[in-house]
């Protein structure tokens, strides 16, 4: 009799197993992620050897920190990007500091606007598309300063040579309309938009 | 709209919903980002509130364009954070 296949463990079944000091569960994860993490780290600091360093201390940290991670606040996939994203927005600042791999004025918008493919999950990334798609190229371009630039709303403005109100602004309604263009049906966003209580349980 | 929504939030001592989503996106810092995950450990609604703005972290992060991965990296990757353990220890406190 044929055995059934597993069926490949979640990011957080592999996280859980990483907390309990499982090796062979973590080399999985590095395994499957590492391109991933690659990819973001890359086009935050266009510089392959910084990209593959950060992909390393992020996995460090991850192997680290894997029983902080609080499937509450969020999936596996997205801790992980999260801890990638901090440590090459640090990275990228302090080049910037150095004076060192300064960002090009952004040509992000076209790159934002035309990302076409990626080995993974094409539906969220169909879904990215089109939410992005609903955004102007100037909201589309303070989105990109913030996430894959790091830059705050002063930076923007100098960058932008547009007052800090005005991008403030912008970059609030960037990121109400792309949140609401890209919700996923199966996390509803549950705000006040549905009457919920005030109050704060724990 | 969408104003009025923070206004209320604001009243009921909640996030706001751009802080929430720059929460996710990491756009948050100093002490804004303390306060918010001050807040967030205390309260439910506005953790299950991120939780659904964590979906854009891979959204964004997903829609970079992709490209060949440079040869040998994911070997390079799993045996530089391994050599990075401590001898004798699995885990470090960062």
């Amino acid at each position: 009799m044929a055995l059934e296949p597993h069926p490949p463990e979640s990011e957080e079944e592999l996280l859980a197993r990483s907390c309990r000091q499982d090796e062979v569960a973590f080399e999985e994860l590095m395994l499957a992620w590492t391109g991933r993490l690659y990819g973001l780290a890359l086009r935050i600091l266009r510089d392959r050897q910084q990209a593959e360093e950060v992909v390393q201390d992020a996995f460090f940290r991850i192997w680290n920190k894997s029983c902080s991670y609080d499937q509450e606040q969020g999936k596996a996939s997205s801790w992980m990007f999260s801890i990638l994203h901090r440590l090459a927005i640090d990275r990228l600042r302090r080049n910037r500091v150095r004076g060192a791999g300064l960002a090009s004025p952004s040509d992000d918008v076209a790159r934002l606007a035309q990302a076409k493919s990626s080995a993974a999950e094409p539906w969220q990334k169909l879904r990215m598309q089109t939410a992005l798609d609903t955004l102007t190229e100037a909201q589309r371009r303070v989105i990109a300063l913030a996430y894959y630039e790091g830059l705050s709303r002063e930076e923007m403005a100098e960058r932008l040579g547009e007052p800090v109100g005005t991008v403030k602004t912008r970059l609030r309604d960037a990121l109400v309309k792309l949140r609401k263009n890209f919700r996923d049906p199966s996390t509803e966003f549950q705000s006040l938009e549905r009457g919920s209580s005030l109050s704060c349980g724990k | 709209m969408g104003l009025m929504m923070d206004m209320m939030a604001r009243l009921g001592g909640h996030l706001v919903e751009t802080e929430v989503i720059e929460f996710a996106l990491d756009g948050l810092g100093g002490d804004a980002r303390d306060r918010a995950e001050e807040h967030l450990r205390r309260c439910k609604m506005c953790r299950r509130a991120l939780r659904g703005a964590m979906d854009l972290q891979d959204g964004l992060a997903l829609s970079v364009p992709s490209g060949g991965l440079p040869e040998g990296l994911v070997d390079r990757v799993v045996k530089g954070v391994w050599a990075r353990r401590a001898p004798g220890k699995g885990r470090e406190d960062l």
